[in-house]
């Protein structure tokens, strides 16, 4: 309903304006209409030459260690850049907490009973207090997109923010040499501000909780010298977290580039980031060798560790809990890769170490 | 049917009485029906792929699934293709549990979707993100081409199905906090989107199957296959062949430790998760893909 209504602001042209546009240049006039978000918050483009795409992929095809192997039959059918907006955040968040816990400690003797050795394991419960507090800062990225498919916009940001390549503010962008698809931001940075809280606390939350874990159980060894602590259960948790934030990017036109190719006749993907080509998320064809591996690793873990587990645990005494643990193991690991098995896929994400 | 008038272009329609969110058939205004209120957001996703390329998409999918025939790619033939535009609810969910310490102590901040729809198109998860590319304002004049879903979910119910989640993990947050915290809930609803869907039937040796395509960004969304004969056999022979070598391989270890019974016991039933999916598989007459999981 919208769209009647834009003209050009210095012809009267009508003008084609979409909710994705940030800039209309007007095709009468070439005067370049700047939409309101363009004007409320600062935006910066990462520059990207799509001409290279052909080049990343192949690159890709010839150093990523199982695709080499089936380069032969793989054809590149597209490629498209895509800039995704984000913002990048910095957070700073603390947390002054207190705990109380009951661990559960466990200490193994070897007795000598006449000939016979012994293995002896006995168990005791230990009320602990744990506190402190952490400090940190994060850097996060926050996609300015409502819900939209995270599979390889996450990792791009997330790579983005490992690299921050140069940007420049929009202003100075040569739009006809942008030759890909601009996605507006459709998050306010009021509302980034608060996201990049909510997202610092809940990492803070959880680095606390593994903190307060890992010192009770060092609290209760230490009061009790020879025990093994093996678990732990809290009566008493508090975890308060305060979190400011330190600064907030201009909205950032963040480059990708999504490849489609087939491989014997099946549709993979494989997407780019931009400005250096490193690849951060792929679909991969499994070859019948990978599948074959899946098999023999599930039947080891079945084997081994179902196998092994329970005849353990039929030993009987000490040796039940180890049995049962071992059986549970190969369980999953079998599900796992059971699962894996037939797949069509194999999904990387994340940039590859360097 | 009743009969409303357009708030913003004054023109008379008439819509099902069932239906709560009207679309002025004339120039694409969204109304709210209880109220007469205008939605500034009624956003749509341009139909960017064409059948042809749907069903391309549809058969190399089907070509690159393990229990698939190989020959599927070239001899799947395209039936029927019908466009579907269907919605989407948006919301903004923003819920703070306040403590007297820290007004922030639970808070919860996020976008979410949800489909509009009592009777979704089989196959369609509940969820489904937008697309990437693509957004467009509303213009009814698009729709032509397609089947257009009035939303049928009252959104307000739906509303607070998605907000109660983030109510609950935020008290749960502030109770790090303080004892009572004092919840604010500013959720919304902000408008509907609509995108396109391919529902393509494709035939292999006589059979057909039904698969769906995101007619904006060309994801297959979901794909029933044929199962092939040779697939069949490698799948149930990998499932029983690793049964029976895990039992062998238990019962091996389980000699050393002088029960060999529960080593091949212990092997067995540890097998048998592995095995099920590809016993599935292969006991199944067709197979289905599907690009998203609903959450549970």
């Amino acid at each position: 309903m919208a769209s009647g209504a834009a003209r050009c602001q210095r012809c009267g042209a009508p003008l084609e304006i979409t909710p994705e546009t940030i800039v209309a240049v007007c095709s009468y006039c070439g005067y370049p209409n700047w939409t309101s978000q363009a004007y409320v918050y600062p935006i910066e483009l990462i520059p990207s030459n799509p001409s290279k795409a052909r080049e990343y992929f192949k690159h890709y095809l010839e150093t990523d260690p199982d695709m080499r192997k089936l380069a032969k039959d793989v054809q590149l059918k597209s490629t498209e850049l895509i800039y995704i907006p984000l913002y990048a955040a910095g957070v700073h968040a603390e947390s002054r907490y207190y705990g109380v816990a009951d661990v559960v400690l466990t200490r193994t003797r070897i007795v000598k009973r006449g000939k016979e050795t012994e293995v002896e394991t006995e168990t005791m419960t230990t009320t602990v207090e744990v506190s402190g507090s952490l400090e940190k800062d994060y850097d996060l990225p926050i996609i300015a997109r409502r819900n939209v498919e995270r599979s390889y916009t996450e990792p791009l940001a997330q790579y983005y923010m490992d690299k921050r390549p140069q940007s420049i503010p929009i202003s100075q962008v040569n739009w006809e040499d942008v030759k890909g698809t601009v996605l507006a931001s459709e998050i306010p940075s009021n509302d980034a501000l608060t996201i990049a809280r909510d997202e610092a606390c809940d990492r803070l939350y959880k680095e606390v909780s593994e903190k307060m874990n890992d010192e009770a159980m060092e609290k209760a060894m230490a009061q009790h010298p020879g025990w093994m602590a093996s678990n732990v259960t809290w009566r008493e948790k508090r975890i308060p977290c305060k979190a400011a934030n330190r600064y907030l990017s201009p909205i950032l036109l963040v480059p990708s580039i999504v490849a489609i190719y087939t491989y014997k006749g099946g549709l993979y993907k494989a997407v780019f980031a931009g400005w250096d080509g490193e690849k951060v998320y792929s679909e991969e064809p499994l070859t019948p060798a990978q599948r074959a591996l899946y098999l023999t690793g599930e039947v080891l873990a079945s084997g081994i560790l179902g196998g092994g587990g329970a005849a353990l645990a039929a030993l009987g005494g000490d040796y039940t809990g180890a049995g049962v643990i071992l059986f549970l193991a190969g369980l999953a690991a079998s599900y796992f890769l059971g699962k894996n098995l037939v797949k069509d896929v194999r999904v990387e994400r994340g940039a590859g170490e360097e | 049917m009743k009969t409303i008038q357009c708030p913003y272009c004054g023109a008379r329609f008439q819509v099902p009485e069932t239906v709560t969110i009207a679309v002025c058939p004339y120039c694409g205004t969204t109304v709210w029906q209880a109220t007469g209120e205008i939605f500034k957001e009624h956003y749509m996703f341009e139909l960017r792929v064409e059948f042809n390329k749907a069903f391309d998409y549809v058969r190399r999918i089907a070509q690159r699934q393990f229990a698939a025939p190989d020959d599927i790619g070239e001899k799947a033939r395209p039936e029927a293709g019908r466009i579907h535009f269907v919605p989407l609810y948006l919301y903004q969910v923003k819920v703070r549990a306040e403590c007297p310490e820290n007004p922030e102590a639970g808070l919860e901040e996020e976008y979410r979707v949800a489909l509009a729809l009592r009777e979704p198109l089989a196959g369609l998860p509940r969820s489904y993100p937008f697309p990437v590319r693509g957004r467009r304002f509303f213009e009814p004049a698009t729709l032509e081409r397609g089947r257009y879903y009035q939303p049928d979910l009252d959104p307000k119910e739906l509303l607070e199905e998605v907000a109660s989640r983030a109510r609950s993990k935020a008290v749960r947050e502030a109770l790090n906090t303080c004892s009572n915290p004092k919840l604010v809930d500013e959720s919304k609803w902000l408008g509907i989107v609509h995108f396109p869907v391919w529902e393509v039937e494709y035939s292999y040796q006589g059979k057909r199957y039904r698969a769906l395509v995101d007619g904006s960004e060309g994801t297959v969304i979901y794909l029933e296959y044929p199962i092939g004969v040779k697939e069949r056999g490698i799948l149930l022979s990998a499932g029983i062949g690793g049964i029976i070598a895990s039992a062998l391989l238990g019962a091996g270890i389980g000699a050393v430790a002088h029960s060999l019974l529960a080593g091949a016991a212990g092997g067995f039933i540890a097998s048998l998760p592995g095995a099920y999916s590809a016993l599935r598989l292969g006991a199944s007459r067709v197979g289905v893909y599907k690009s998203h999981e609903d959450e549970g």
